[in-house]
């Protein structure tokens, strides 16, 4: 390289720089690193496109493409620009001259913004972890590079955009219109260009980052403040009706006495009706109203991972016992998923558990053996221990309500358990084996089944 | 003889409507305007049947429920309350019956006459 063109390379990258630096958008940043890399006063080529490297991801995705649609108008392009000097002020031209919308509408920017690519696959674009810029043909593509042939890339330089140290992606040009051979030179001056746009890139990306970041912020602070709003008003309410609501009942209830003992032919009789009536509506509002602010609070039935809660469950389970307990599962992949509110099927679990812990506690070889299976339209779920089972006397007694034959118990376990597997329209049976163990089966409607079925049905 | 049914609410013209609705059904009414003195009062008038509130200040009739349902786990116990919502809560199923206040007794007194197998 000759002095004279080192310095015109040295002027042409400070010009470039100087653009660059005071672009404070990223998407105009990268309209106005592409055109740099397309006018015949700056690097020259004819086509140019910007590739991201999407790390979470680990794929290249196009951004954007510069290039005239047709040799046409590349030439009226190349003719416009050549009666324009702008030598020497290009920093403000870039700045101020560029057609955003104009380049964004060519065809070529459409293909490029559609791309992406996974670097597992067999891509040129594995070399965006290498530290230069490469001439690259047709020969160097790999058999993903489809995208290179569709858009006729025969010769093009490569050039990776790095920034501390780290590939963030690559500009890939070519002279696609009057097919000027690439040179050295050319890439050379790219590569260095390339290097100055990425650290640029970079830090806008990250300004993007953190701008959306605090935008997200700011929305959900107002949306928190907004739900607070809503919830202490939603209280206010509740205590209002609920205040109004009891001296309603007391009222009408002795209204309703009153007319009892009242002639029922009396004028009396008639306004205390009329009283009543226009009661009556008062307190039907009261329970609109109360209606409406609840919704929430009730228990949450969902389809969830049967399979995963009850794992999780012997985990809790086992983390206060000492030393573990002796769990065997069995869970069928066909009773994976079940519809109903995971908290609660959680407790009828831990209360069964507890109870087998129990029966098995000071006992060799004892375990608890959880098991899972789909049977007709319901899933079941067992719980079953070697601990000896349930004494035949105190069989009519397990579901009752402060029924324990322990010291310490509350005897509400079972009865927890049953009420809530009645909630979700289910049953639960025990089979007792006296002397040997104890096996409850809760059987729980499988729903999501049937409205498949119900699907299946109604398009045949 | 006379059943005899134990109100405990802290609303007075509410606890004087049950008092005097239930009176004409032809029951024994104590009626107790808070938790506390329902429960001390408890062995000694050997209800039939307890109607109560959950929301009271001092104790609530869900701390109260437990205490009567431990003392004497056969005497049926009607929780009603302007709130629906503690039909799900765990610590109201131990009741024998659960009751959304109403001016309209019906509902009220059926229950009672069901849990105390008064029904024809």
């Amino acid at each position: 390289m000759d002095k004279d063109r080192i310095v015109e390379e040295w002027k042409l990258l400070y010009e470039l720089g100087i653009a660059i630096s005071l672009t404070t958008e990223l998407k105009k940043l990268l309209h106005v690193v592409l055109t740099a890399v397309t006018i015949g006063d700056g690097l020259g080529f004819n086509r140019a496109a910007i590739f991201l490297y999407n790390r979470p991801n680990n794929t290249i995705d196009g951004v954007l493409g510069v290039a005239p649609d047709s040799i046409q108008e590349a030439t009226t392009i190349w003719n416009n620009l050549k009666n324009l000097d702008i030598r020497g002020k290009m920093a403000s031209w870039l700045l101020n001259e560029i057609n955003i919308e104009a380049q964004r509408s060519s065809n070529f920017n459409k293909s490029i913004s559609q791309f992406r690519i996974n670097l597992g696959k067999d891509t040129v674009f594995k070399n965006i972890n290498q530290k230069q810029a490469f001439i690259f043909d047709l020969s160097n593509l790999g058999s993903d590079d489809e995208i290179f042939r569709e858009l006729q890339f025969e010769q093009f330089a490569f050039a990776p955009l790095i920034s501390r140290e780290q590939p963030i992606g690559v500009i890939v040009a070519d002279n696609f219109y009057n097919k000027r051979p690439i040179t050295q030179d050319d890439i050379d001056t790219l590569f260095l260009f390339a290097n100055q746009s990425a650290i640029a890139i970079e830090n806008l990306m990250s300004i993007e980052t953190y701008k959306n970041m605090s935008k997200r912020l700011i929305e959900e602070q107002q949306n928190l403040i907004h739900q607070k709003h809503i919830f202490n008003l939603g209280r206010a309410v509740a205590d209002i009706t609920h205040e109004i609501k009891n001296a309603l009942i007391g009222a009408v209830g002795f209204l309703e006495r009153a007319r009892k003992i009242s002639d029922s032919d009396s004028q009396i009789s008639k306004y205390l009706d009329i009283v009543k009536k226009e009661l009556n509506g008062v307190y039907n509002l009261t329970l609109d109203i109360n209606r409406y602010a609840k919704g929430q609070n009730k228990s949450i039935k969902k389809q969830f991972d049967l399979e995963k809660l009850i794992l999780e469950t012997i985990e809790t389970v086992n983390s206060i016992n000492s030393p573990n307990i002796n769990f065997v599962t069995d869970l069928s992949e066909f009773a994976k998923y079940v519809y109903g509110d995971p908290d609660q099927i959680k407790q009828v679990l831990i209360n069964l558990m507890k109870n087998s812990t129990e029966a098995i506690a000071n006992k060799k070889g004892g375990f608890i053996k959880i098991s899972t299976y789909k049977e007709d339209k319901f899933i079941v779920i067992t719980v079953e221990d070697n601990g000896g089972g349930i004494d035949i006397k105190f069989l009519p007694y397990v579901f009752k309500p402060f029924y324990s034959t322990k010291s310490h118990g509350t005897g509400l376990g079972l009865s927890i358990v049953r009420e809530i597997v009645q909630e979700h329209n289910g049953v639960i049976s025990l089979d007792n084996f006296v002397g040997i163990g104890a096996k409850f089966i809760i059987k729980i409607p499988n729903i999501m089944e049937e409205e498949k079925n119900e699907k299946k049905d109604n398009g045949s | 003889m006379k059943k005899k049914i134990m109100v405990v609410d802290d609303e007075d013209s509410i606890r004087f409507l049950y008092e005097e609705e239930l009176k004409d059904e032809g029951f024994d009414v104590v009626s107790y305007p808070d938790a506390l003195s329902a429960i001390d009062d408890f062995d000694n008038q050997k209800p039939d049947l307890v109607l109560l509130d959950i929301a009271m200040p001092k104790m609530s009739g869900l701390d109260a429920l437990r205490i009567l349902k431990e003392k004497s786990p056969n005497t049926p116990i009607i929780m009603s309350t302007a709130y629906s919502h503690y039909k799900q809560d765990f610590s109201t199923w131990i009741a024998d019956a659960y009751i959304v206040k109403s001016p309209d007794l019906t509902e009220l007194k059926e229950k009672i006459k069901e849990l105390l197998k008064l029904n024809a």
